[in-house]
C-alpha cells in the first residue's frame, strides 16, 4: 500500500496527462462541450422542478436553489462513478502492457470530473443569482470543505466499483441501481425534515445525507454544517477512502491478471 | 560491473478462468451451493528464472513461442508480479514491449510523446526538449496532431521507437519491435541501436531475427517452457539455440509423419 503511494508521487506526469487527456477527449468531439455538460444537470432540475414543485406542490420554499444545492454535488458523485467503473476494462491494452500505478485511473476520473462540477457549480450559482433566490453569505466559504469531502468519498467509491467490475464484469449493471437507490434514499429532491420520524434512523445511517448536507446548509440554508454531520461525513469518506485505497493496492496485480 | 537486473528464483503463475468473464450472478450461485470458487487452471508461465544482468550487457532473449519471453520481459517491466522469487530492478525502463503499448488511441502524435514521456518518467519540459528529435526520427511530423488510432502500423512503430530511444533509457526493452517496420525504418533503427548501445546501460531484446541478435547482444538466454534452457555469450549460444530447434524441428517432422500415417490408417 506503501508502495503503491509512493508510485502515485513518482507517477504523477501520467495521472496529470490522464486527466487532461479525458477533458480533451470529452470537449474535443463537439464545440458545444462544456455546454452540454452543463445542460445535462440544467435539464434534470428543470424536469424536478416541474414535476416535484409545480405538479407534486412540494411545500419547500425556494425549491430551486435547494434542489440546485444537492442535485449538483450528486451528479458529480454518480458521473464519476458511472465513468469509473469501467475505467480499468477500458484501458485494458494499457494496463496489460505497461507498468503505472492502478489508482491513478480512477482518480483521473474523479479529477476531469471535477472540472465540470466545478464549473457547472459556479455557472448554475450566476444563473441562480440572477433568475432565483440565491443569497451570498459567509457559509459558502465552507464550500471548499464540502467538495473535498465529496472528492474524497466518489474517489473512495469509484475505486471499489472499478476493481469489482474486473472482478465481476457483471457488476456494472448493479451500479446503477445502487446509485438510484442510493439518489432516492438521499434527501435531494426531496427535503430532509419531510421524512416521517421512523426513517429518520436509517437516513442518519446514509453517509450520502450527511455529505450532501455539507452542501445544502452553506448554500441554501446559510448556515454552517452540523458538527453531527461534518463529523461523520469526514471520517465516513476518509474511512471508506483508506479502505478503498487498501483494496486497489493488495488487487493491482489482480487487475491486470483477471482482465 | 553493477548488477542492473537481478532476478532470484522468479516464478510467475498465471490463472486461466474457464468462463470468459466470471460474474457476480455466478459467484452468488456457486456460493449458494457451497461451490469454492476454484474455477480456473493455474500454470506455471516462468520457472524458477534466476538472472543478474550487469551493465553494459546487451542480452537477447530466444526460444519458441510460448517459452516466455514477452512475459519475462513484463516481468521485469513491473506488469507483472512474481508468484515466486524476487526481482531487483535499478534504473530508468524504457519497455518497447508491444507496438502502441503506453499509446492512447484517441489521443494525437504529439498528446501521445508527452503521454508516453510520462510514463517513463520525464516532465513536459523535458520530452519539449526533445521533441524536435523525437518528431525527426520517426517522420510522423505531418500527422502530429491527428489522433494516433488513425496511424499506420508503421507509424506507430517509428514514434514509439523514436520515443524510447530519445529518452536515453538506463533499460531498454525492446520486443520484436522490428518485424512491423519496412525496410528504411529497419536499417534507420539498427543505426539507433547501434548507438544506443554505448548511451543505455541494460538492452534485453526478444526476437526471432537470429541475424538481429548475433548483431546487437553480447549474451543469449534461452527460454524453455518458462525456463532458463541455456545462458552464455552470444556466439555459442545461438549455435545452442540452433541445434535445439533442429532437433526440435527433426521431432516434428517425425510427429508429423506419425501422423499422417495414423491418418492413412483411418482412411
Amino acid at each position: 500500500m506503501l508502495e503503491e503511494f509512493k508510485d502515485l508521487w513518482v507517477y504523477r506526469g501520467v495521472l496529470w496527462n490522464l486527466i487532461s487527456q479525458q477533458l480533451k477527449i470529452r470537449y474535443r468531439r463537439s464545440t458545444l462541450g462544456f455546454l452540454w455538460t452543463l445542460l445535462n444537470p440544467l435539464l434534470s432540475m428543470a424536469i424536478l422542478i416541474i414535476v416535484f414543485s409545480n405538479i407534486m406542490k412540494f411545500p419547500q420554499k425556494d425549491y430551486a436553489v435547494y434542489l440546485f444545492s444537492g442535485l449538483v454535488p450528486w451528479i458529480f458523485f454518480s458521473q464519476t462513478i458511472e465513468l469509473g467503473k469501467s475505467i480499468f476494462i477500458m484501458n485494458e491494452q494499457f494496463l496489460r502492457r505497461i507498468y503505472v500505478p492502478k489508482n491513478i485511473f480512477p482518480l483521473s476520473v474523479v479529477f476531469s470530473n471535477l472540472v465540470n462540477f466545478i464549473l457547472s457549480l459556479v455557472v448554475l450559482f450566476v444563473l441562480g443569482k440572477i433568475f432565483f433566490d440565491v443569497k451570498i453569505s459567509m457559509a459558502l466559504l465552507f464550500l471548499p470543505i464540502s467538495i473535498l469531502t465529496l472528492i474524497i468519498f466518489a474517489s473512495a467509491i469509484t475505486m471499489f466499483f472499478s476493481v469489482l467490475s474486473v472482478f465481476y464484469r457483471d457488476f456494472a449493471h448493479l451500479t446503477s441501481i445502487l446509485l438510484m437507490l442510493l439518489f432516492y434514499a438521499t434527501p435531494i429532491i426531496y427535503p430532509a425534515d419531510l421524512l416521517p420520524q421512523k426513517y429518520l434512523l436509517i437516513l442518519r445511517l446514509n453517509p450520502m445525507y450527511h455529505i450532501i448536507d455539507l452542501f445544502h446548509r452553506p448554500i441554501f440554508y446559510h448556515t454552517l454544517p452540523g458538527l453531527e454531520n461534518i463529523l461523520i461525513a469526514f471520517i465516513v469518506s476518509i474511512g471508506t477512502f483508506v479502505i478503498a485505497f487498501g483494496f486497489l493496492s493488495i488487487n493491482r496485480y489482480n487487475v491486470v491478471y483477471r482482465l | 560491473m553493477e548488477t542492473l537486473v537481478k532476478l532470484n528464483n522468479v516464478g510467475l503463475q498465471f490463472r486461466v478462468y474457464h468462463e470468459k468473464g466470471f460474474t457476480l450472478k455466478d459467484a452468488v450461485i456457486r456460493m449458494l451451493k457451497f461451490k469454492p470458487a476454484s474455477n480456473y487452471t493455474a500454470f506455471w508461465v516462468l520457472r524458477d528464472v534466476s538472472l543478474d544482468i550487469k551493465e553494459g550487457e546487451r542480452v537477447g532473449i530466444v526460444g519458441r513461442n510460448g517459452a516466455g519471453k514477452t512475459t519475462l520481459l513484463k516481468t521485469i517491466a513491473r506488469v507483472y508480479k512474481p508468484s515466486l522469487g524476487k526481482i531487483e530492478v535499478r534504473g530508468r525502463i524504457a519497455p518497447l514491449i508491444e507496438v502502441g503499448a503506453g499509446f492512447h488511441p484517441e489521443l494525437t502524435g504529439k498528446e501521445n510523446i508527452f503521454l508516453n514521456g510520462a510514463i517513463m518518467g520525464f516532465s513536459r519540459r523535458d520530452m519539449n526538449a526533445r521533441l524536435k528529435k523525437i518528431i525527426e526520427f520517426s517522420e510522423v511530423g505531418d500527422f502530429l496532431d491527428t489522433q494516433v488510432k488513425y496511424y499506420s502500423n508503421g507509424m506507430y512503430i517509428r514514434l514509439a521507437f523514436a520515443i524510447a530511444t530519445e529518452v536515453d533509457p538506463e533499460i531498454l526493452i525492446i520486443d520484436e519491435v522490428f518485424s512491423g517496420g519496412d525496410r528504411d525504418f529497419i536499417k534507420k533503427a539498427s543505426e539507433r541501436m547501434t548507438s544506443l548501445i554505448d548511451k543505455a546501460k541494460v538492452l534485453l531484446v526478444v526476437s526471432h531475427d537470429e541475424k538481429l541478435i548475433q548483431k546487437f547482444t553480447n549474451r543469449v538466454i534461452i527460454l524453455e517452457g518458462g525456463a532458463v534452457f541455456d545462458d552464455r555469450e552470444t556466439v555459442s549460444g545461438m549455435g545452442v539455440y540452433k541445434r535445439l530447434m533442429e532437433d526440435e524441428g527433426s521431432k516434428r517432422k517425425a510427429d508429423l509423419k506419425r501422423f499422417d500415417s495414423a491418418t492413412d490408417l483411418q482412411v
